[in-house]
């Protein structure tokens, strides 16, 4: 197994590079374009994939600019969560813009397993699905944290927060999100006749 | 004198109807409130309202040559005037949605508010159309990156169609205390007031089992004072009864959902 760093390495560090991860290229079990991060959280689930997801929004596809989350699985649930940027559930930010995602879900021993990289098992259903029912049945699927804390996620309140706050804090992903919508709006405006209205509303 | 609001999220399950209910509920004390239920793919209003009976629905309002006067879809209950839809889908197939401008029109004629509960999503020219012809806007979200998200592209919808931001509610917030910097924060980003942070509360679920409105049901809980105080925040500007109607008169007619 190659691990991404020791278990047990709690202290707050800089994110990772994800090129330099040294992920294993383990068994490609899912790699497609998908409208939101739901298809690819439930394939993981049923199929109880172990191993790790790489979730790439549609803005790093287009612009190359390497924006990425590392998810790691163990059973078809979400245990680990890394980015460029950050560890934990800050890393989903990373993942979590408007429009498509490339997902690939890769097999192999789990990959990333230092602590201060591990998530809530319903926090990506939630912030990177928005998807409530997904959240709860990933829960319910997720095993009891053990005395050891070894395969299970570690409760953290501030879990679901932190991504959010670290969402938040990147002034330039709300601004494209923003700027994408509004381009959005003015050419659906066009397409569905309401240009005419916008000029006498 | 009237104004005309869209009640909107961009995606399901923040607590949108519940929240139509309530502000209008909250609003109702000083106001002469309507509510309708504008989502008329997914009827939710009737539920919460406790309409879940009634014969005469918004979707008979949306047939052409209905015999039905306008009126005969408004019911008056906990304080304030409901136009629910209906759930049976012959009905919501003959319906014609094109017709909700008019009826909308026929409505802000009796009333001081007007509240649209609107449909979450943003992806078809029906859905979009309350945004399009409200006044303003007033955004449902919670502390999720999701919801925070599709907030902001409902923003930028209705700011493409001149239609200003109200104010924002924060639902289902799970520790007020925690979240208070994360509710700064984001409403740096929206371009209304942020109206309340409405705690996520048992009693909210435990009036929706009851098929009762949250005000109603449980009116003394945390989320219920929440609403009190999102509707004392939101400032209300009359526009003429008649520019309001005629605007919605106006509007394009859009396609089947």
């Amino acid at each position: 197994m190659t691990s991404h760093e020791a278990e047990g390495s709690g202290a707050p560090s800089p994110g990772p590079d994800v090129d330099r991860l040294d992920l294993p290229d383990g068994d490609l079990a899912f790699s497609r374009v998908v409208p939101d991060a739901t298809a690819a959280l439930t394939a993981a689930l049923d199929r109880r994939h172990t191993g790790y997801a790489v979730f790439t929004p549609s803005d790093a596809l287009v612009l190359d600019d390497g924006t990425q989350a590392i998810l790691g699985f163990r059973d078809g649930i979400p245990t680990h969560a890394v980015s460029e940027a950050e560890h934990g559930a800050g890393a989903l930010a990373a993942a979590a813009t408007p429009g498509p995602l490339r997902v690939t879900l890769h097999d192999c021993d789990p990959p990333i397993t230092r602590l201060d990289a591990r998530i809530e098992p319903d926090t990506p259903a939630r912030q990177l699905a928005g998807d409530d029912a997904l959240a709860s049945r990933t829960r319910d699927a997720a095993p009891e944290r053990d005395s050891t804390g070894g395969d299970a996620t570690i409760p953290d309140a501030g879990d679901d927060l932190d991504a959010v706050e670290a969402f938040l804090a990147d002034e330039d992903a709300i601004a494209r999100l923003k700027a994408q919508a509004r381009e959005e709006a003015e050419r659906r405006a066009k397409e569905w006749g309401f240009d005419e209205f916008q000029d006498a509303n | 004198m009237v104004e005309a609001f869209a009640v909107a999220s961009g995606k399901g399950g923040t607590g949108k109807t519940t929240s139509t209910l309530a502000l209008g509920m909250a609003l109702a004390v000083d106001h002469d409130v309507t509510i309708v239920d504008a989502d008329t793919g997914m009827a939710n209003l009737l539920f919460h309202a406790g309409l879940a009976d009634v014969d005469v629905t918004l979707h008979d309002l949306l047939v052409a040559d209905t015999d039905h006067a306008v009126e005969d879809a408004v019911y008056r209950r906990h304080g304030l005037n409901v136009v629910p839809c209906g759930t049976d889908l012959g009905a919501f197939r003959r319906a014609d949605p094109s017709r909700l401008q008019d009826v909308v029109a026929d409505l802000a004629r009796d009333t001081d508010v007007l509240l649209l509960d609107s449909p979450a999503t943003l992806a078809s020219r029906s859905a979009v159309l309350p945004i399009v012809l409200a006044d303003r806007v007033v955004l449902v979200t919670q502390p999720t990156i999701p919801a925070v998200s599709d907030g902001l592209k409902v923003q930028e919808y209705a700011a493409s169609y001149r239609t200003d931001v109200a104010g924002v509610l924060f639902n289902k917030v799970h520790d007020p205390d925690a979240v208070d910097a994360v509710v700064e924060r984001a409403g740096t980003y929206f371009d209304g007031p942020t109206l309340a942070s409405i705690p996520d509360d048992d009693a909210a679920r435990a009036a929706r089992r009851a098929g009762e409105p949250l005000l109603t049901h449980a009116p003394d809980s945390p989320a219920a004072d929440a609403y009190r105080t999102a509707a004392a925040t939101l400032e209300i500007h009359d526009q003429p009864v008649d520019d309001v109607a005629e605007r919605f008169r106006r509007a394009v007619i859009p396609d089947q959902p």
